[in-house]
């Protein structure tokens, strides 16, 4: 017992001084004027360097001087998976940071109202001359900036501009390969032929594949059911007996803007129509031929039998298992599904694999007249021009903004959005104090200028997975991001999948739009309740009417379904939606 | 009281001391031992599965379905590679065992001198333990509590970490029965010799209660092994504070997504696996030792008793 | 405070049970500073439940709604068959759930072989130091079509099924009942493990000479003898199970199994954060519908205890 109490004593007093020493320090940090925190939702991968700050191009920014200053940056990076936490920790605290990301807060006129950011409208004016001239310039980066409050135009956020081209990260795929090997010309009857040119090249593939409707692609739902036989076949052939065509989420259907689009001019839920007007399409003939086309595809064993299952997975990553075994015709995917990208070079049913993106169909099959060829309406693919946004605090005001805001301001100019969305070239890293980029390979600095005088990702940073890419350039801060005047040797048939993605611009689908970030928080809340109503009952049957528990072809269940979500009062939401639409019409 | 140095936890002595078996006996016996093995065999599947799975290779184990029995393809090593590469993870074990230490001791205080206090028999007994009992399901959710302990100063320092999770009702309502099971004539004994009420309690009865306080320990490092949440809400920008849960979950969530980039590492799946054994390994193998030295320390007490 | 009724309270007994107890009271005082300060004073966030809650606007900003979050979480379509299905997996839960780890305790103690003993206690602990996600995910694997168990079930003559998309009542609340016997049995069994422990061998002495099996022995001394943990834990055990621990249906639940896996979590759960954006009101309305049930529960629990097996109960 005596060397126990003596232990415990040790332990005790040891414990008692650790603490006193550790929990002391937490400091934080000199209040300097030139010091300023910021919010980040995510920053880099930790694997390159543990604190944004770090960031070798970022240390080149502030080694010069701003409006005669020098500033120093402070990151608050909360760790992945705890953001929601940490930011509702931060707001009804009020421990606010100088200039915090948008990621998870309100709108911008509702934070405002509330005194949590502030009115940058002169500061933007006196000391961004950039973003003024962008503002001037890009109607839709001035929509989600600048709001009409009473009475006056105020500069409440600073938007990322991506620079003209569209980009868009995930759309329908399917496998081009069996198409060319087990499939035959509709009109002639001949066997397709292709293959890749450049065994070395993934993007190299050339073929002579024609779908039904003529093209080269495939258009129509028809399309697409001449591809799933040809599917089948080949899983036939290859012996591949617990596999599907495709796959579908596992509510049965993408509210915001998948396949539910392709039936005519509708959607799931609240949609703006072509004359202007906001719409309910729910309980439309369009959305009732949507599942008619789903339980086809189902009772012929062209649809996933267990896709309710799948409750854990993405929209764009349904039984990826499956997908990367090769064992799937069709599927939503991202850029890194495509080409040749998936062939695992082991002799499984990935050998000689190439993936094409396409576009969402047009329906030329079920429902109505008014359902069928008609262009998806409703889509999530919207070429945005703005990217993420940032507010300047309540708070904030005891700090130098002006010299913040010029900083900025830099990033987004011409010079300036090159280190920003690129990161640093040859001279500016002789300037920099840091090892990372010559550890990394790139001593040359991240990128070249080409002969057509668009800029060249250095091959190590093209060919990396986008956490190397992150951890070179500053893209995490404001400013413009470059696209267009980037080369990113991207191959002919690689921007050709990704043009498919964009095919058919968003015309309807409101989620995301300005006409709803514009919202009062009241009207907001009872939209958004609504709407978890209204997913939270289809997403109860809507699984029944395509597994065929509740035939859809059957006008009493139909009508039950339609009363049901009919009970849920959407007509209020119309006339909710309608003013903010009429103002904001763009989407 | 010298009788009871023996073994307690032993049943073999009484039986071998004054019986023979009996056919029915051994029956008994056979049908425990089978039934015990297949409880212990049953808990075993999951670790073993994400043991070999750990260990597997990533892309034969992605097509793999059902219980990783065996090593899945060649046998590798990189998921653990991948954890510690980056040496902040070690940071994080020596937090973790020190924020573990520091909170279970200080709990344990709170814990004991507050059963004791509830196992006596005083006119605000009641209210005492309806007010311990009414935390256990009434809490203010995770805003409020930050809001307190910011309050308190104690955001971005280790006591936000230390002190709140240290004990709660459960563990403290744990002690009280156990200070309540203690003989009664054990406590008049030692408060006629002229004990005090502190010393009662820490040397006279504890050592009676330490079986139900050697659980609430257990309970306690456990729970504190496994805490993540609270550093994540209030340490989530000072690294050098992490515990290791925390890194454990960055590195899992920078890995979740692996498959989304063209020619994926595929031995970055057994990451999730890999994780599961560094961050539980070290206190499952000190578990058994650990519940050794406490039920020697049940025993001590009897004899000191 | 001082308004709670204490059996045969006067005003001198007052003054002497403070003279002669201050000590005690004193020992109390961390535990009452720790409590008033972690627990008791961020209570106040429970105005949540009966407000428009906004983060932005904080808990004393927020537009004070009275009742509606309740009425809203009432009224919805499925609260009351997540209300049955919680009620039911609750009682399975402190029925099988509850007499799970004490047979295991029970079986642990009449082995002979300690080092076995010692084995099979380690093993069964494991799966609690295993996350959640991971268990779920291996339920899931077992329970799939093609699953090991699944086989199994089908050899036994069961149809052939993914279980957890069974959607026939008890299937779903059996098999999430079963997982958390798996996850915590050997866990749970530590405390009445050290219960039996301190068990007096004289009475088995006694006993035994008498000519009592060992199975006798244990039901007729050890299962009195470590009566008062059983029902500490009892008594607990019924408050929590109604209010805590259905976090992991949702890796395991689909629409097409709501009707039977939907708890009042879950279904709280949807509905505030779903895709339509946060409802905190409506989520600390839910948390306190399901506390105040959980102390309604406790308190009837207690008092039955107390009158059934005389005296024996948690306060």
């Amino acid at each position: 017992m005596k060397w126990n109490k003596k232990l415990a004593v040790i332990l005790f007093s040891g414990i008692i001084a650790i603490t006193a020493t550790a929990c002391g320090g937490s400091g934080g940090g000199a209040d300097d004027a030139h010091t300023y925190s910021v919010w980040l939702y995510n920053a880099q991968d930790s694997s390159y360097y543990t604190d944004y700050a770090e960031n070798p191009a970022l240390q080149y920014l502030l080694g010069k001087e701003w409006n005669g200053e020098k500033i120093s940056l402070e990151f608050l990076v909360p760790p992945l998976g705890s953001q929601q936490n940490n930011f509702e920790t931060m707001m009804t605290s009020g421990d606010f940071p100088t200039m915090m990301m948008n990621t998870v807060a309100d709108a911008a006129p509702k934070m405002y109202e509330s005194e949590m950011i502030l009115d940058i409208t002169e500061l933007v004016e006196t000391y961004m001359p950039n973003y003024s001239a962008l503002l001037a310039s890009n109607q839709e980066l001035r929509n989600k900036s600048v709001f009409h409050i009473d009475g006056e135009d105020r500069t409440l956020a600073l938007y990322i501009a991506n620079e003209n081209a569209p980009y868009h990260y995930t759309g329908m795929v399917y496998r081009r390969d069996w198409i060319a090997k087990y499939g035959t010309n509709p009109v002639t009857g001949e066997a397709f032929s292709g293959g890749y040119t450049d065994p070395e090249n993934v993007d190299s593939w050339e073929d002579n594949v024609v779908f039904p409707s003529g093209g080269t692609d495939p258009v129509y739902i028809s399309d697409w059911e001449w591809m799933f036989e040809i599917f089948t076949k080949a899983q036939e052939e290859l012996g591949i007996t617990d596999s599907y065509c495709t796959s579908i989420y596992y509510t049965g259907y993408d509210w915001s803007g998948g396949l539910t689009g392709s039936f005519g001019e509708s959607d799931m839920v609240w949609y703006k129509g072509s004359d202007g007007t906001v719409k309910y399409g729910g309980d439309s003939d369009s959305t009732r031929a949507y599942f008619q086309c789903l339980n086809k595809w189902y009772e012929n064993g062209w649809l996933d039998p267990d896709f309710n299952e799948r409750t854990g997975d993405m929209f764009y990553s349904i039984d990826a298992t499956s997908v990367r075994q090769g064992k799937v015709g069709m599927w939503q995917g991202l850029e890194s599904d495509l080409g040749g990208r998936l062939d695992l070079k082991d002799g499984g049913y990935t050998e000689g694999i190439y993936v094409s993106a396409c576009a969402w169909p047009i329906n030329d099959v079920y429902g109505t007249e008014s359902c069928k060829n008609v262009e998806p309406w409703c889509t999530s693919a919207s070429a945005s021009l703005v990217g993420p946004g940032f507010f300047i605090m309540e708070g904030a005001e005891e700090k130098d903004l002006a010299t913040l805001l010029t900083f900025l301001d830099y990033l987004y100019s011409e010079e300036g959005s090159v280190i920003r969305s690129l990161g640093l070239n040859t001279e500016q890293l002789a300037e920099v104090d840091s090892d990372f980029y010559e550890k990394y390979g790139l001593s040359q600095g991240a990128y070249t200028i080409g002969e057509d005088g668009r800029y060249a990702l250095d091959s190590i940073l093209s060919s990396d997975s986008g956490g190397l890419t992150v951890a070179v350039n500053v893209d995490k801060l404001p400013g413009v991001e470059l696209v267009g005047s980037v080369d990113y040797g991207y191959a002919p048939t690689y921007e050709h999948s990704m043009d498919l993605w964009l095919q058919h611009e968003n015309q309807g689908q409101l989620w995301g739009s300005d006409a709803l970030n514009n919202m009062s928080s009241e009207d907001s809340k009872t939209v958004s309740d609504a709407l978890t109503k209204v997913l939270n009952y289809m997403e109860l049957h809507a699984y029944e009417f395509i597994k065929g528990i509740k035939d859809i072809d059957d006008d009493k269940e139909w009508n039950t379904w339609c009363t049901m979500l009919g009970k849920m009062n959407y007509q209020k939401i119309i006339d909710i939606l309608q003013p903010y639409v009429d103002e904001y019409p763009d989407l | 009281m010298r009788k009871k140095k023996v073994d307690i936890n032993d049943d073999n002595r009484i039986s071998s001391m004054v019986e023979h078996p009996s056919v029915g006996d051994r029956i008994v016996d056979v049908i425990v031992i089978i039934l015990c093995g297949l409880v212990g065999f049953c808990c075993l599947v999951p670790m073993w599965h994400v043991l070999m799975a750990s260990i597997s290779d990533g892309k034969t184990l992605l097509s793999h379905s059902g219980v990783a029995w065996l090593p899945q393809g060649k046998i590798t090593l990189d998921g653990y590679s991948h954890i510690f590469k980056d040496s902040s993870v070690l940071t994080g074990y020596m937090n973790t065992i020190f924020y573990t230490v520091a909170s279970t001791v200080l709990g344990f205080f709170i814990s004991c001198t507050a059963g004791y206090a509830m196992s006596r028999r005083t006119k605000l007994q009641t209210v005492m333990i309806l007010g311990v009992m009414f935390t256990l399901l009434f809490g203010g959710g995770m805003v409020p509590t930050y809001m307190v302990i910011r309050k308190l100063g104690w955001v971005g320092t280790r006591w936000a970490l230390i002190v709140p999770g240290c004990t709660n009702a459960m563990f403290i309502i744990m002690m009280m029965n156990a200070f309540k099971a203690v003989p009664q004539e054990m406590y008049e004994a030692a408060r006629i010799d002229g004990a005090g009420h502190f010393r009662t309690m820490s040397q006279i009865m504890l050592p009676q209660a330490m079986n139900l306080g050697s659980v609430i320990i257990l309970n306690s490092v456990v729970g504190q092994w496994n805490a993540w949440l609270q550093a994540s809400i209030y340490v989530p920008n000072n690294r050098k504070l992490w515990p290791l849960q925390l890194f454990i979950r960055e590195i899992t969530a920078n890995n979740e997504n692996f498959l989304q980039t063209s020619n994926p590492d595929y031995s970055r799946y057994l990451i999730r696996y890999a994780v599961i054994m560094a961050a539980s390994l070290p206190i499952i193998i000190l578990f058994p030792f650990f519940q050794d030295k406490l039920e020697k320390g049940v025993i001590a007490g009897g004899i000191k008793g | 405070m001082s308004k709670v009724k204490v059996s045969a309270g006067n005003k001198s007994g007052w003054k002497q049970d403070i003279h002669r107890n201050w000590p005690i009271y004193a020992m109390f005082l961390p535990c009452a500073i720790f409590l008033i300060v972690l627990c008791y004073i961020p209570m106040f966030g429970i105005v949540m439940a009966f407000e428009d809650f906004e983060v932005r606007k904080g808990f004393f900003g927020s537009t004070w709604v009275g009742w509606k979050n309740f009425i809203d979480l009432f009224s919805g379509g499925e609260f009351l068959s997540a209300l049955r299905n919680t009620v039911c997996i609750a009682l399975l839960k402190n029925t099988l759930g509850f007499v799970a780890p004490i047979v295991f305790a029970f079986l642990l103690s009449m082995l002979r072989s300690k080092k076995y003993k010692r084995t099979v206690q380690t093993f069964s602990y494991l799966p609690n130091f295993v996350a959640a996600v991971v268990v779920c995910s291996l339920m899931v694997e077992f329970f799939a079509k093609d699953g090991p168990i699944t086989m199994l079930l089908t050899k036994l003559g069961a149809e052939n099924q993914n279980w957890l998309a069974n959607n026939k009542i008890p299937v779903f609340w059996i098999l999430y009942v079963l997982m958390g016997i798996w996850q915590g049995i050997g866990w749970g069994s530590i405390m009445y493990v050290a219960a039996i422990s301190t068990v007096n061998g004289d009475l088995h002495e006694a006993a035994a000479i008498d000519g009592a099996s060992r199975l006798q022995r244990m039901v007729k001394i050890t299962l009195p003898c470590i009566m008062p943990t059983i029902i500490m834990m009892f008594v607990t055990n019924i408050g929590l199970s109604f209010a805590a621990g259905y976090d992991s249906i949702l890796l395991l639940y689909m629409p097409s199994t709501y009707n039977v896996a939907d708890t009042v979590y879950t279904y709280t759960y949807r509905l505030a954060f779903g895709s339509g954006g946060a409802n905190y009101g409506l989520s600390a309305a839910s948390g306190l519908f399901q506390s105040v049930v959980g102390t309604a529960l406790l308190l009837t629990s207690n008092y039955l205890s107390k009158k059934v097996s005389d005296g024996a109960s948690l306060f």
